[in-house]
């Protein structure tokens, strides 16, 4: 049938073309010829004149001019379409002309005039054609092609395309990927060939000077550039495309995703095969200069192209390029948001049905710190094995970290990953400043929900109190903590713990109840606490805290105890010799010197100088202490109540008899924390 | 007719404050609170501008100093005074001025996307990113970072403070407070979210 109308429409051509040869070969004068409408297979013109002059060189003219002439696909009406060729060549077989100029409407180009050339056989039908300077877009086109009996191709060749202007051309025909607000340019050579319709396409397009954005400011570029080359091929109806990318320049805002590609220029191949009805499998591989290299399949729904499954081998992560590029983003307002990074990662992602159902980690020394100070890891290494409804064995490790200022030193976790659960396999030993953590138990679970859960169970062994007061920017003082942190729980930015959090000090007992850490990495940590100090050796506690030696058993309560960051603000603080303590009770003269002094302008040490200074060492009969704490003021009092409205802070005993009263009740406790810092710090500096 | 009325209201607001003195949350003074606090934190104004509606302003100010000098006397009276003055909002913590330390140290890095219309303040006293195409697309990131770091402590503020002064169910009404006086005290040309939600300019 097809090939029919084919032939009908050929042989009506070459009516209009014989009557013309006979009437200039016979008259050699002018000629006109009119024709109401010709059709062919897919055509349709109306209004033809064809006028014929001979030129006094012997040289055939032709103006031929159509009302209009319609096509179907694609649906073109053009309109009082005027070709004139100054120079008609005809022979037996064929009639051409090399140079005509083409004036038309109803096509979307900048000027309605072009420069044309065709020929066309009379034997064989087939048609050669060019057009030059085609005005479109505000770039130049040209086309050239042929249509033969077996089919027809065309190339296409485009610079300086305005794209906008170009998707605002192509509209009627084809809807073009290009969003509303971005300018930029397009140069494009493109070979298209089809026995009918478009039956393959291959070439190259060079995007550049793409700048712009939508609406919103979610997606935007600057002088974004790109080299595509692509090769398409149709099957029946379905197409195989595969295209490469190469050449990238500018820079690209995606929401979240900022990319400077002159910094990290990204290459790539992508392979994908589009099916009218079916669903669009594809491979791809890509690769990006300080960034990395990734190689995936995917199957993306032949509707909206959403991906249905995923699989990307990430064969290469560089950090920091990764991170600051395509991590960061979506971490901002979390914990892990402003981290410097180094080192090297590979990893696998299996992605279906709308979830994520593997991943696969290697992590290659990776070493990171949070530039606010709160946490830093070095050296990580390790295997991570995460399943959706599996549990994989994982392993991590690290040379080194912070967490805050406390030290963490070398250690390995194994760790059980699956589900919404992560949970440590098998203890684990961390070492923390100069002792060790041993963590039994470790569990975040609720990993797919909003709000994480952590479980915690560890002890502490003999983690040097030097070493940690000086960390937390407290008075170094000496002695060793040990104990055991019970179910310890993280969930909506507070950890909670359980149970009491029990030490041995000084050869008494720290207990910590009702211990709350709020926003414990987060802008203002807190902690509150009730802090009972049971039976604790004075002796063992001033020779290390070069307060000035006492002897005698302390035991202390912090009730309320609120500290911000590592800094206590809130307190109801009392500190008094342990009720039916039966131990020596001795006190020196630099404690009490330094006691006294403690008290502040008001306090007085009722003391007699004269005796003092044969004497190193006083007894006593109780020591009292208390201080409630709020808005940096110290309300302070003693164990009992001194003449003069007095305080008794030392209460001596036996002669010489030694008391030391105070009369300040409200001390600023900036200045009270500074003095016992200086007397430490003195005391540090004068011991070895 | 008129004395009698004002007695009446007089009487209820001591009534009232009788009743609810555990709660009382001294809007006066959290309004002061929060404009020496914001004052400090985005700096001194280019030059200093007198609504028309100042003079209203002042007046409700007056009226609300003395109902809660009215209400103070009353606490002076049933409570210690060391107690009666934890009804003022004290701003002194140092967790406070930690936060405000470091929201003073980012205004510098905020100011310029409050100019150009990139960040507003939103009708919860927060900040947020009302316009990325203000924003060179380099520096989004860095916007979206602000705004987060901003509202970080914005929350941390607004809880120290109701925490800090004893009253951590304070939190909501500390909050809608600054709301009001990060509006009132943007500058000209700056956007804040009305209470529908809605961005306006000042």
């Amino acid at each position: 049938m097809d090939r029919q109308r084919q032939t009908r429409c050929r042989s009506c051509l070459l009516g209009v073309a014989a009557l013309v040869y006979a009437g200039t070969a016979g008259a050699l004068e002018l000629g006109d010829f009119f024709a109401d409408t010709l059709a062919g297979d897919g055509w349709r013109a109306a209004g033809i004149t064809m006028q014929v002059s001979l030129g006094n060189d012997g040289v055939f003219a032709a103006e031929i001019r159509a009302s209009s002439i319609s096509l179907q696909a694609p649906s073109i009406e053009l309109r009082d379409v005027r070709a004139s060729c100054p120079r008609l060549l005809a022979s037996a077989t064929a009639l051409s002309c090399p140079s005509a100029r083409v004036n038309l409407r109803g096509l979307p180009l900048d000027s309605p005039r072009f420069e044309a050339s065709w020929s066309y056989n009379l034997v064989s039908g087939d048609m050669q054609f060019a057009a030059n300077r085609v005005a479109l877009a505000k770039g130049m086109l040209r086309v050239t092609g042929s249509v033969r009996a077996g089919g027809w191709q065309a190339r296409i060749g485009a610079r300086g395309l305005s794209i906008p202007e170009l998707a605002r051309a192509a509209a009627p025909f084809v809807e073009l990927p290009v969003p509303a607000g971005f300018e930029g340019k397009l140069d494009a050579d493109f070979a298209l060939a089809g026995p009918d319709s478009l039956a393959s396409a291959a070439g190259q397009a060079h995007v550049y000077a793409l700048t712009g954005g939508n609406e919103e400011g979610t997606l935007a570029s600057d002088q974004l550039q790109a080299k595509l080359t692509i090769k398409a091929a149709r099957n029946a109806s379905k197409w195989q495309i595969d295209a490469a990318l190469e050449d990238t320049a500018g820079q690209v805002y995606f929401h979240p995703v900022f990319v400077d590609f002159s910094a990290h220029a990204l290459a790539g191949e992508i392979s994908l095969l589009a099916t009218p009805d079916g669903d669009w499998p594809l491979t791809f591989r890509l690769q990006q200069s300080g960034i990395g290299s990734a190689a995936g399949t995917a199957m993306l729904a032949g509707q909206n192209l959403r991906p249905l499954e995923l699989e990307l081998q990430i064969n290469e992560g560089l950090l920091p390029g990764a991170y600051e590029v395509y991590l960061q983003p979506f971490l901002v307002g979390t914990t892990a948001d402003s981290l410097e990074t180094v080192g090297r990662l590979e990893a696998r992602i299996r992605y279906r049905d709308g979830a994520l159902r593997q991943f696969q980690a290697s992590l290659q020394d990776i070493h990171m710190d949070d530039t606010r100070g709160r946490f830093a890891m070095y050296g990580l290494e390790g295997n991570i094995d995460w399943g959706y409804d599996s549990a994989g064995d994982s392993q991590l490790s690290w040379q080194g970290g912070y967490i805050y200022n406390v030290g963490l030193g070398l250690a390995r976790l194994a760790l059980k990953t699956g589900g919404g659960e992560i949970a440590l396999a098998e203890k684990a030993r961390i070492p923390v400043l100069d002792g060790m953590l041993t963590v039994s138990e470790f569990r975040l679970t609720h990993l797919n929900a909003a709000i994480n859960q952590l479980e915690f169970d560890a002890d502490i062994d003999s983690i040097g109190l030097r070493a940690l007061t000086r960390a937390l920017g407290w008075s170094p003082f000496a002695g060793s903590l040990s104990g055991s942190i019970p179910r310890m729980r993280f969930a909506d930015d507070v950890i909670t713990v359980d149970g009491a959090l029990t030490a041995q000090v000084f050869d008494g007992t720290v207990t910590i109840e009702n211990l709350q850490v709020l926003d414990p990495l987060g802008v203002l940590p807190q902690a509150q606490a009730d802090v009972r100090l049971r039976n604790l050796d004075l002796a063992a506690v001033t020779s290390t805290f070069s307060f000035g030696n006492m002897e005698g058993r302390l035991d202390g309560d912090f009730k309320k105890l609120r500290m911000l960051g590592f800094s206590p603000v809130e307190f109801d603080a009392r500190l008094y010799t342990t009720p039916g303590d039966r131990s020596r009770h001795r006190i020196s003269q630099k404690a009490i010197e330094n006691i006294s002094d403690l008290g502040g302008a008001g306090a007085a040490a009722v003391l007699s100088r004269g005796m003092l200074r044969f004497f190193d060492a006083f007894s006593y009969d109780q020591i009292g202490w208390s201080c409630r704490l709020r808005d940096e003021v110290c309300r302070m009092d003693g164990v009992a109540a001194a003449p003069g409205n007095g305080y008794y802070i030392v209460k001596g005993k036996g002669l010489p008899r030694i008391n030391v009263i105070g009369f300040s009740r409200r001390v600023s406790w900036p200045l009270l924390v500074e003095k016992l810092r200086n007397i430490n710090a003195e005391g540090v500096s004068r011991s070895p | 007719m008129k004395v009698s009325g004002y007695a009446a209201v007089a009487g209820g607001f001591l009534l009232a404050a009788c009743v609810t003195i555990n709660v009382y949350f001294p809007a006066a003074a959290a309004e002061q609170a929060a404009d020496k606090i914001i004052t400090d934190v985005l700096g001194a104004e280019p030059q200093a501008k007198r609504s028309q509606s100042g003079d209203t302003a002042a007046l409700r100010q007056s009226v609300t100093g003395f109902a809660y000098a009215a209400g103070k006397g009353l606490l002076d009276l049933l409570v210690p005074p060391a107690h009666a003055q934890q009804a003022d909002i004290d701003i002194s913590s140092p967790g406070v001025r930690r936060i405000q330390a470091s929201m003073k140290a980012r205004n510098a890095s905020l100011e310029p996307f409050y100019d150009n219309g990139a960040v507003g303040f939103t009708s919860d006293a927060m900040v947020a990113v009302r316009d990325l195409n203000a924003v060179a697309l380099r520096d989004r990131n860095t916007v979206r970072q602000l705004v987060a770091d901003e509202n970080r402590d914005r929350d941390a503020l607004y809880r120290e403070i109701a925490v800090a002064n004893g009253h951590p169910e304070w939190e909501d009404e500390i909050r809608a407070t600054f709301a009001r006086r990060w509006v009132a005290k943007a500058r000209s040309g700056w956007f804040y979210q009305d209470d529908g939600g809605n961005w306006r300019q000042k």
